[in-house]
């Protein structure tokens, strides 16, 4: 077995620059297979951490309807209602029912307006806690906002840097900010969290934001704290029944939706493994053509060596050893294109991420996946071998004496 | 340079060696077909929107209203009847119409979905005009009309977005009340538009009563000068809402310009999948010059041969370099016919998926330019062998063996 290796090695050595040619073209294939995928893995990251913002015991209630063009609370046709919060509290397993609101606001400091999402923090004191600890809100400088604080908001922290916020200069605390046309004053900056959903709000008490967009009843979506982890599919179950009883409709017509943090992820993640694939397709075009490549060089060095193969067999090379011997030369061509392209992929991974952090401003990291590698550099292996069959197959038919005569 | 003798010495020896030259056919084959058949939908998607723009948009212009997410979603900011009347009065501007959206739950036959509901004032043409949408089955909505809806072609497919099938005068509820049928528009060609619901302006003010004001508006305006007539309806605007420039909480745009951002995003993604097609092509030119290479190698003799007959450098370096670009040809035909039926399979898919709008697009320029870009293709990845093949010294290759 080790022969067979040695002898390949020195063969593809020995016709060095088509050997070089051959492997190139594999290599490029599989690095762009690679650093597609890992960049592509790593875009989905960057996304997930900007929505999956909740702890592991949180259920979100939204009413049902077009979602994907805007926040939670927008695209529905019969929007929740602070009674439906205090409804689902009654449930046994649910601890808290916490109805939340995301307006838009024009929002003016000094000369410049922009338009920001205000989210709103609740008045009671129980409910406030669990926000923060659910969203992992922090302050920065200044202070939390607490119950009754009247005409006060925090802020996150991207909207406090005059660098990108739209104001052109710093909000610092203390400072008058007018939102739809009324004075606010900044009490807090929040620590930074990497997601444009917390660093770019606005954030005010719930009585606030009711009266100042006039928003009634309504709640955009409401979270749900449940007693105990274990609990977290009775509570569901339950919560759908009491939403249904709420709404008036039968099971299997729901206008609601009730979701754990794993499940509401999932049709973005959808969609983004979709367009990955399809551009992953069409990058293993060009894996098919270096393996084309293989094919040819193999085939031309059969045809090259036909002496060399007649002579073998002459003095003993049984078929399947011949077979074996070309075979391996083609496997280790796909091979070690595989390691360098792996290699390269990696690299052009780390590049193109940073390349689109810098272009666009976030923070993702490529994400390379052990199995991802270790598959394709079998699969090289594999797939350079097969493309080898053919030419490995005529090699070992050949007929000694045919080929010793000329 | 070339003589004809030439061209049949390449012809033969590509000939001799089929299986060589068939796999680096193949190999060129793949890439350009796949560029071919992106490009194709890139033009055909070119064209659709040219369309839109020259037939009935040109002279229209939107005004929609700042917010988080989609239009019709948030409405923080809405026009009033007082801003329309502010645009009407505006120079330059024929009318004006505006527009409610919303999201409505429409039940039937025990399914529930979720859809974009548009009220319009049906006697103003310049909704449909805007969508180029035409009744196919059924009436228009009358100016005033309640408890009628029109609805979105899909409606009118089994499984489209029912299970069922709907017909006109059929009931339908949206939002909790009932509706009766007026009748269907025609495909736009994407599920989102064809799934929409439409009805008149009083029926959605009755429907959602206490609605804020109007979500967007149409105005139909001199095409003369069509920044100007923008800048002077921005204008109105800001003082019929008070306020001040840079604290606008509307855009106003052209639909030109709407439609413009659209393909500048198509483009974008097009060229983006063009891009990583090229990578086969540059494995391809790999696979090419490999080729060339190994058939330079085995004629060293012949290439000896026929220089000490008198062939100079050029003959040799030119029937080198047509070989290969014959090959990068040969792909290129087969390539550009191959990918041309994929294209016409893939768009008879799409059209049945609901994406009717998302048709290739075929452009004399494409074919011939794929197949020129294939044979340059072969041709340069031959130029470094053909070099080589012809600095071979006769006397060199001739002591051999």
């Amino acid at each position: 077995m080790k022969d067979y290796f040695v002898l390949a090695f020195k063969n593809l050595k020995r016709r060095g620059v088509r050997s070089w040619l051959t492997l190139l073209g594999v290599l490029i294939g599989i690095a762009a297979v690679v650093s597609l995928i890992s960049l592509g893995n790593g875009l989905k990251d960057a996304v997930n951490s900007q929505f999956n913002l909740g702890t592991t015991e949180v259920i979100t209630v939204r009413a049902g309807g077009i979602s994907g063009f805007g926040p939670p609370g927008s695209g529905v046709s019969i929007p929740l209602t602070t009674e439906d919060a205090k409804a689902l509290e009654r449930i046994g397993s649910v601890d808290l029912a916490v109805p939340r609101l995301i307006e838009t606001a024009a929002v003016v400091f000094r000369e410049g307006t922009v338009f920001e999402a205000v989210s709103s923090i609740p008045e009671d004191g129980r409910q406030r806690d669990f926000v923060y600890e659910s969203l992992g809100l922090e302050i920065s400088s200044g202070r939390l906002l607490k119950g009754g604080d009247g005409k006060r908001i925090m802020i996150g922290n991207d909207l406090s840097l005059g660098d990108g916020n739209g104001f052109g200069r710093d909000v610092r605390t203390g400072d008058g900010l007018d939102i739809n046309g009324k004075r606010f004053r900044v009490v807090g900056v929040l620590e930074r969290k990497g997601s444009f959903i917390i660093d770019g709000a606005i954030f005010m008490t719930e009585g606030e934001l009711r009266d100042l967009n006039d928003v009634g009843d309504r709640a955009d979506f409401i979270t749900v704290k449940v007693k105990d982890r274990g609990l977290m599919d009775e509570a569901k179950e339950e919560i759908e029944k009491v939403m249904r009883e709420r709404r008036d409709v039968k099971r299997g017509g729901e206008n609601f939706e009730v979701s754990t943090p794993e499940s509401s992820l999932e049709s973005v993640n959808q969609i983004l493994t979709g367009i990955q694939a399809f551009i992953v397709v069409v990058a293993s075009m060009s894996i098919i053509v270096g393996v084309i490549g293989i094919s040819n060089t193999m085939a031309t060095s059969v045809i090259e060596r036909k002496r060399e193969i007649g002579v073998m067999k002459s003095i003993g090379a049984r078929n399947g050893s011949v077979f074996c011997q070309f075979l391996v030369e083609a496997g280790l061509l796909g091979f070690v294109g595989g390691v360098v392209g792996v290699a390269l992929g990696v690299g052009m991974g780390h590049a193109g991420t940073a390349a689109m952090n810098g272009l666009l401003g976030i923070s993702t990291a490529p994400n390379f996946d052990p199995a991802l590698m270790f598959f394709s550099l079998l699969g090289s292996f594999v797939v350079g071998a097969v493309s080898g069959i053919v030419p490995a197959m005529k090699a070992a038919r050949q007929d000694p004496v045919d080929s010793l005569r000329k | 340079m070339m003589s004809k003798e030439n061209v049949k010495y390449s012809l033969s020896n590509l000939k001799k060696r089929k299986g060589r030259s068939a796999l680096t056919i193949i190999s060129i084959f793949v890439g350009i077909t796949t560029i071919f058949v992106f490009m194709s939908f890139g033009i055909g998607m070119y064209d659709y929107v040219n369309g839109l723009v020259s037939e009935s948009a040109a002279d229209k212009i939107m005004i929609r209203l700042k917010g988080v997410g989609a239009a019709g979603l948030d409405d923080t900011f809405t026009l009033s009847e007082d801003d329309l009347k502010a645009v009407k009065k505006t120079p330059g501007v024929h009318e004006v119409s505006g527009m409610y959206y919303k999201v409505a739950e429409v039940e039937k036959g025990g399914e529930n979905r979720f859809v974009f509901l548009i009220a319009f004032n049906p006697r103003e043409e310049m909704v449909t005009e805007l969508s180029n949408v035409k009744i196919e089955r059924g009436r228009e909505l009358r100016e005033g009309e309640k408890g009628k809806v029109v609805l979105g072609y899909n409606y009118l497919l089994e499984d489209g977005i029912f299970s069922k099938s709907l017909d006109v005068n059929d009931a339908i509820v949206i939002q909790g009340e009932k509706f009766r049928i007026a009748g269907f528009y025609g495909p736009v060609g994407n599920p989102q538009d064809d799934s929409q619901i439409y009805v008149t302006l009083e029926q959605f003010e009755k429907l959602y009563d206490g609605s804020k004001g109007y979500n967007s508006a149409i105005a139909r305006v001199d095409v003369s000068d069509l920044d100007k007539v923008i800048e002077d309806v921005e204008k109105s605007l800001r003082k019929s809402r008070d306020l001040k420039k840079s604290e606008e909480d509307f855009f106003v745009s052209s639909f030109g310009d709407i439609l413009e951002q659209f393909t500048s995003i198509i483009n974008m993604i097009v060229g983006f999948i063009i891009l990583i097609a090229l990578i086969s092509v540059v494995v391809s030119a790999i696979n090419t010059a490999n080729t060339m290479i190994t058939s330079v190698l085995e004629r060293t003799k012949e290439i000896g041969v026929m220089k000490s007959v008198g062939a100079r450098n050029s003959e040799i370096f030119g029937t080198f370099l047509f070989e290969s670009g014959f090959l990068g040809f040969a792909a290129g035909v087969l390539g550009v016919l191959f990918g041309f039926v994929l294209t016409l399979i893939a768009g008879r898919i799409l059209t049945d998926l609901g994406w009717g709008f998302l048709q290739p697009g075929h452009s004399i320029e494409l074919f011939l330019g794929c197949v020129l870009f294939a044979t340059i293709t072969g041709a340069v990845s031959g130029v470094a062998p053909a070099v080589s093949a012809s600095r071979t010294s006769p006397a060199e290759t001739l002591r051999h063996e």
